[in-house]
């Protein structure tokens, strides 16, 4: 789910950049620095606005002055539970990795796990390898409607196991909207 | 799914079990308290002031806590009971048994497996350890789901009547550099190389930052019939790309090679999902059994665990001097024979990387010491010293190394030196050109290979195009599959029953693949010369584990029974080309035979192989027969006649590995010395070799011999121990030859066999003197030997002496020489019989 996240951050800034553009310089940076980063619970997408830049102090010993920006920002944090739509990027016997952006999430294609559809079968021999049925497959490429089941995050990454059995989820009949 | 949990090793044991909480059929939750136990324990109270401290034991009471969720089907203790230590506690029925795992999450439930709390035991993630996807080590099974996957991949393949086959990338199927020099050559059609490299396929790789490299374009070149070859493999392989290049890099080669998908698929592993740095194992594949998987690299040495299922190829190796791109993250290359001696004679512009390619005089042109496919062989020993696992620093360093040595590729461009130099050469010495190209035989020395051009072009080119080592290949997986499926067929048809498959119905392809090869050189007994370096057991080294997987029995010394001695073309005369020219029924060979022979998989026909011996080598062969008898003269040791054969088998290989320690020696320090052979081979007393001897070696030789009983390995060892003489009569006993005493038998058999030594010595004598008289041949030799006799002649006569003095030597001494005698003198008396047959 995405949300409008108001954030800090302390930056630092070399004495050889101190001048009148000082305030973009540091902006630029930030979204250098913030930008499509994982901070263990969500992705920061986007910097928004609302920067509010304190006055620059020197920290001492170094010279470096340090800024704490305040800013708003666009996060994306994927819930247990959510539905989101997907690529399908790499399919083996054991199921499939979809990509939601940056987040990899994988389906299992266990008989016992309930994930996937039992009539959606594993066809190791077609070309590519897919998981298909009479009418529906999924192979690399496929546009996937997923729902979250499980999340793990560590500081820097995400990963999501999914599920497609339930209805209104597995292939989508068209492409996601560009 | 039940699953059993132990107490755990935590508690204070011993423990009364008290109470159960939780009974058959409750659902429970990870945490919570299932049964109350009680312990005890000492506690010391008082006032310590006081002095008035004593021990109390205190009773204990506890809560064992849930370390999982589900419900109980069954408590495996009663209550009352006593443990002394942990023991299996309770089967609880769990709702998911999260065997297989996604980057520390269930894959079935979603639940987090890195989850740790109090009452943990064992790991989560330890329920599935195994990666067995091409694409990502982070999803991982455990051993039953990674059986059952197998079970099923094995079906499909056996309904479909195929196999699986690992290929390989760099210089088995491709070959890739990234000099800019290829890209020139390319585009412009003057060039004498123009018509090699038109059809190779660029790329640009864009892998991160890494300074001048990056961004560069790659040159691939596909090995001659590749397109053809896979495409007829797909029928009856589900073919695997495992590479030690980059992701990003083999699939950008699998797009060249199979643009689309239909002969590998997503079927590609590269060194980013590897898990080793420095191996490649099928297991990371096939986790369970190898039973169906053929691999082919050029390089064995990475595979060491499925040396069995390897199809060993001959590198490919267009861009001359460049090697293995990708090989900074393998071992030093240390298959000699495989590298640069393996010139096959078939495949003359394949040949062997560095050796051929006339260097100009800079060293670092040169890059490679033979072997050596690498750019810079320190760091690669450096490599290759800790070879253990996945280490950061270690692949760190390896990233670097491949940087450096694409940096160098991409500035120095050793192709364009290489034309240069081949251009100029062109130039200076047209007349002595002319002669190379008259002479038709394959592949004499390197250097008349590389200056040697079939085309027209006034300008010689430096890559050419004739490789056909995949026809060969094909060959051997279409009849390695055949044998496969006639097995399993056969296996089936004995059993009458069902469809079902067994996992003992399906063959071992690793058997095929050995059984196949055992035919090629069965009944020869190769002996190498000057291709193992130097202080390498030549039984342990690549290319010798080569020629015994191929059925050869590889010795270490030429002797009657040998029937190849292969010599490198660069050192043509060592100490054993000098002794096996003595006898006929040796063919000497160059490399390239070997080469061939292992590339084909048959015997080829020696005939155009066949090593010009030195002329001094020649003469003697030409009159080996009185060579023999002088030889034996020389040798100043009793001879004895004795039809021990039993004992002969048992030192014989002693035998050989004792000379050959004191061979090579030999080989090194005094090339050009003994030209006439007059030198004893053995040195003066056998008591000496004993020290040298191969104990191993020797101890598997008995055994062998013994047959099934063998006694343990530290009774044969004390055995041997007990060294000199004593040693040698307790061997006689165990080959229950001589009796029952073995000092007298010993004794008494001796007096006869100088005996008859004497008699036949004397014999031989006048035989060679005939000899030496009539045969104008034998009478130049003379002379040359006198001329030589000058200058080798303090050397010769030094190491003469020991055997003239060895007769004097003490009783013990004697004894063991004139053993040692005999036994060397039974295989020749074997050898001289098969020359009167073949007569």
């Amino acid at each position: 789910m995405f949300f409008l996240y108001n954030l800090e951050r302390r930056l630092t800034l070399h004495p050889s950049y101190f001048g009148k553009n000082m305030t973009e310089l540091v902006t630029t940076k930030l979204m250098k620095d913030v930008e499509g980063t994982c901070t263990g619970s969500y992705y920061i997408i986007s910097v928004m606005d609302s920067f509010t830049i304190s006055e620059g102090r020197i920290l001492p010993g170094s010279g470096l002055a340090e800024f704490t920006v305040g800013y708003r920002a666009v996060v994306w944090r994927p819930f247990k539970g959510e539905t989101i739509d997907t690529v399908v990027v790499s399919v083996n016997q054991h199921g499939f990795f979809a990509e939601a952006g940056p987040l990899r999430i994988f389906v299992s294609a266990h008989i016992a796990s309930q994930l996937i559809p039992g009539e959606i079968k594993w066809d190791p021999n077609g070309t590519p390898p897919s998981f298909h049925d009479d009418e529906t497959t999924i192979q690399v490429g496929t546009h996937v409607r997923v729902k979250i089941i499980g999340t793990r995050a560590e500081v820097g990454d995400l990963w999501a196991i999914g599920s497609i059995k339930e209805d209104y989820l597995g292939p989508l009949s068209e492409g996601l909207p560009a | 799914m039940l699953k059993n949990f132990r107490a755990g090793d935590r508690l204070r044991y011993p423990i009364t079990i008290s109470k159960f909480m939780k009974n058959k059929g409750d659902e429970v939750q990870r945490g919570e308290a299932l049964l109350q136990y009680t312990y005890k324990f000492e506690r010391t109270i008082g006032d310590p002031a006081l002095n008035e401290e004593r021990t109390v034991e205190e009773t204990g009471y506890a809560d064992w806590d849930c370390p999982t969720e589900g419900t109980i089907n069954k408590w495996l203790v009663k209550v009352g009971d006593v443990l002394t230590k942990s023991q299996l506690f309770v089967a609880i029925d769990e709702p998911c048994p999260h065997d297989m795992q996604y980057a520390g999450l269930c894959t079935k439930c979603g639940k987090d497996m890195k989850e740790i709390t109090w009452a943990t035991e064992s790991m989560d993630t330890d329920r599935a350890t195994i990666a067995m996807v091409h694409d990502n080590v982070a999803l991982t099974v455990s051993a039953q789901e990674a059986m059952k996957a197998e079970i099923d991949l094995q079906r499909r393949l056996l309904q479909q009547r195929k196999l699986s086959l690992v290929v390989d990338l760099d210089q088995t199927i491709i070959h890739a550099c990234i000099d800019p020099t290829v890209g020139e050559w390319q585009r412009d059609p003057t060039n004498p190389n123009h018509g090699a490299v038109k059809d190779v396929r660029t790329f640009q790789l864009d892998d991160g930052p890494r300074g001048v490299t990056s961004g560069c374009w790659y040159y691939i070149k596909l090995r001659p019939g590749l397109v053809g070859f896979l495409e007829r493999m797909s029928e009856y392989f589900e073919m695997h790309v495992y590479t030690m290049g980059t992701r990003a890099y083999a699939e950008q080669i699998a797009n060249i090679v199979d643009p689309d998908k239909k002969l590998f698929g997503h079927r590609i592993i590269s060194r980013d999902e590897n898990g080793s740095v420095t191996a490649k194992s099928l297991q990371r594949l096939f986790p369970v059994n190898t039973n169906m998987v053929i691999v082919i690299d050029d390089r064995a040495d990475v595979w060491p665990r499925n040396r069995q299922n390897l199809i060993k190829v001959t590198p490919y190796d267009f861009f001359k001097g460049i090697g293995d791109i990708n090989s900074a993250y393998l071992p030093a290359r240390e298959d000699t024979l495989g590298a640069a001696a393996a010139a096959p004679a078939t495949t003359p512009a394949a040949a062997p990387t560095p050796i051929p390619i006339r260097t100009n005089g800079d060293a670092s042109k040169s890059p490679n010491a033979p072997g050596h496919a690498n750019k810079i062989p320190e760091h690669e020993k450096v490599v290759a010293a800790n070879p253990n696992g996945v280490d950061e620093a270690l692949l760190q360093l390896q990233v670097q190394e491949q940087e450096r040595a694409l940096e160098k590729q991409l500035k120095e461009r050793p192709l364009l030196h290489m034309q240069e130099e081949l251009d100029k050469e062109d130039t200076e010495p047209a007349p002595s050109e002319s002669s190379e190209e008259g002479t038709t035989t394959p592949p004499d020395s390197p250097e008349q290979q590389n200056g040697h051009s079939p085309t027209p072009h006034h300008r010689h080119n430096l890559l050419r195009d004739d490789d056909n080592e995949l026809s060969c290949v094909e060959q051997h997986l279409t009849s390695t599959h055949k044998q496969f499926y006639q097995q399993y067929d056969a296996r089936r048809a004995s059993r009458h029953r069902t469809q079902e498959i067994t996992s003992e119905l399906i063959p071992n392809v690793g058997a095929v693949l050995d059984y196949l090869k055992g035919q090629v050189l069965k009944n020869c007994t190769i002996v190498l010369t000057g291709i193992v370096p130097q202080g390498v057991d030549v039984m342990a080294s690549e290319i010798g584990l080569q020629i015994m997987s191929f059925g050869a029995d590889l010795k270490r010394r030429p002797t009657s029974r040998t029937t190849h001695l292969v010599v490198s073309s660069a050192r043509p005369r060592t100490d054993k080309v000098r002794k096996a020219a003595r006898i006929p029924s040796i063919k000497i060979v160059n490399q390239d035979w070997l080469a061939a022979c292992l590339a084909e998989w048959r015997r080829v026909d020696e005939t155009p192989y066949l090593m010009d011996t030195h002329p001094g080598d020649r003469n003697r062969s030409a009159a080996a027969d009185d060579d023999m008898d002088e030889d034996e003269d020389d040798k100043s040791q009793p001879k004895i006649n004795s039809a021990n054969s039993g004992q002969q088998s048992i030192f014989e290989e002693g035998d050989d590995s004792a000379g050959d320690v004191s061979d090579d020696e030999d080989d090194e320090d005094d090339e050009e010395e003994d030209p006439f052979g007059v030198i004893p081979t053995e040195p003066a007393s056998p008591v000496k070799e004993l020290v040298k001897m191969d104990w191993d070696d020797m101890d598997d030789e008995l055994a062998e011999f013994m047959g099934s009983d063998v006694e343990s390995d530290s009774d044969a060892e004390s055995l041997y121990q007990g060294g000199g003489s004593g040693g040698k009569r307790k061997l006689d006993d165990l080959a229950s030859e001589d009796g029952d005493s073995a000092e007298e038998g010993t004794g008494s058999t001796l007096s006869k066999k100088q005996k008859l030594a004497k008699a036949r010595t004397t014999g031989l004598r006048n035989v060679e003197n005939v000899g030496e008289n009539g045969d104008d041949a034998a009478a130049d030799r003379t002379a040359a030997e006198e001329e030589e006799d000058t200058q080798g002649g303090a050397t010769v006569g030094a190491s003469q002496e020991p055997g003239a003095e060895d007769e004097e030597d003490n009783f013990d001494d004697d004894l063991e020489a004139e053993l040692e005698a005999e036994f060397e003198k039974d295989e020749e008396k074997e050898g001289d019989e098969d020359e009167s047959m073949e007569e």
